[in-house]
C-alpha cells in the first residue's frame, strides 16, 4: 500500500503548536508563496537547539514517526541522537510523509535559512517560517537536477508577478 | 453559457508584451502559465495550503487507480 499524502496543514500545526522553531523548505514553502506546483511531502529544517529537538522529538514520538526507506518492510523508529545530524531524515508519520533536514544543497544548516526566510501566517496565532523564493531557487540550480531546473521558469514568474500585498511573499 | 474570450495563436501578430495580447494573458516563451500564478497569488495562504493538498490527494487518487488497472 502506498504512503498517504501528507496532511500538510497537520504537520505544520503540531510543530507548531509544540513550540517547534523550524523553517519549511521546498515545495510548500515555494506553494505558500504562490508557486502554483503539487508536492507530495513536508520539508522542514528545524532549529538545532537542544530544547528544541527535544521538543521536535516528542512531536515525532507522538505522530509515530518511522524511516521511509525501510518500509513496508521494517518499522525503523528515528533515534534522538539523529536529529542532530546534517544530514536528510525521510519519515513516513501518522499525518503522511515528513522529511526533516539538517542542510541543503548549498551548504546552508539552519541559521543560514533562517537568515533567508520570512514568517507568513496561516491563521491568527498561527505563525510559521518559510523559505525565501529566492533562496528556493538558489537551491534548486545548486541541487540542479532536471527535476529541479525544470520548475525554476515557474518559481522566477512568481516572484515578477508577486506584488507587495501578496500574504505569502517575503518582507 | 458565459463564453469566454480567446486568442488563437494562428491569427495573432507581434505581441504588445511578453505576456499579452490585446489584453488577453498568454502563456511566455518558457511555457509558464501565469494566469496561474495570478490566481494562486489571489489566494490566502490557508487557501493555498489547500489547494495544495487537494492536488496531492487527487493525484494520488489518480496515481492509485492507474495502478489498479
Amino acid at each position: 500500500m502506498p504512503p498517504p499524502n501528507a496532511d500538510i496543514l497537520g504537520i505544520l500545526r503540531v510543530f507548531h503548536d509544540a513550540g517547534v522553531q523550524f523553517v519549511v523548505i521546498g515545495g510548500v514553502s515555494a506553494a505558500l508563496q504562490g508557486v502554483p506546483a503539487a508536492t507530495f511531502d513536508v520539508d522542514l529544517v528545524l532549529d538545532p537547539a537542544r530544547e528544541n529537538l527535544d521538543r521536535a522529538w516528542e512531536v515525532l514520538s507522538a505522530i509515530r514517526a518511522c524511516f521511509r526507506e525501510q518500509l513496508p518492510s521494517k518499522r525503523l523508529e528515528p533515534e534522538r541522537a539523529q536529529l542532530e545530524s546534517p544530514g536528510a531524515m525521510l519519515l513516513l508519520t501518522d499525518l503522511g510523509p515528513l522529511d526533516l533536514l539538517g542542510a541543503v544543497a548549498t551548504g546552508w544548516h539552519h541559521d543560514e535559512l533562517l537568515a533567508r526566510s520570512h514568517q507568513i501566517e496561516v491563521e491568527p496565532d498561527f505563525e510559521i517560517r518559510v523559505l525565501d523564493l529566492t533562496a528556493l531557487i538558489e537551491i534548486k540550480e545548486a541541487v540542479g537536477r532536471e527535476k529541479d531546473l525544470a520548475v525554476l521558469p515557474l518559481y522566477r514568474q512568481v516572484l515578477r508577478e508577486r506584488e507587495g500585498n501578496d500574504p505569502g511573499s517575503q518582507d | 453559457m458565459e463564453s469566454h474570450p480567446r486568442v488563437e495563436a494562428s491569427t495573432r501578430s507581434e505581441p504588445q508584451s511578453d505576456s499579452e495580447v490585446d489584453g488577453h494573458v498568454l502563456p511566455g516563451d518558457d511555457g509558464v502559465d501565469v494566469t496561474l500564478i495570478r490566481w494562486m497569488l489571489s489566494l490566502t495562504v490557508m487557501e493555498r495550503i489547500a489547494t495544495l493538498q487537494a492536488q496531492a490527494d487527487a493525484l494520488m487518487k489518480l496515481r492509485n487507480a492507474a495502478a489498479e488497472r
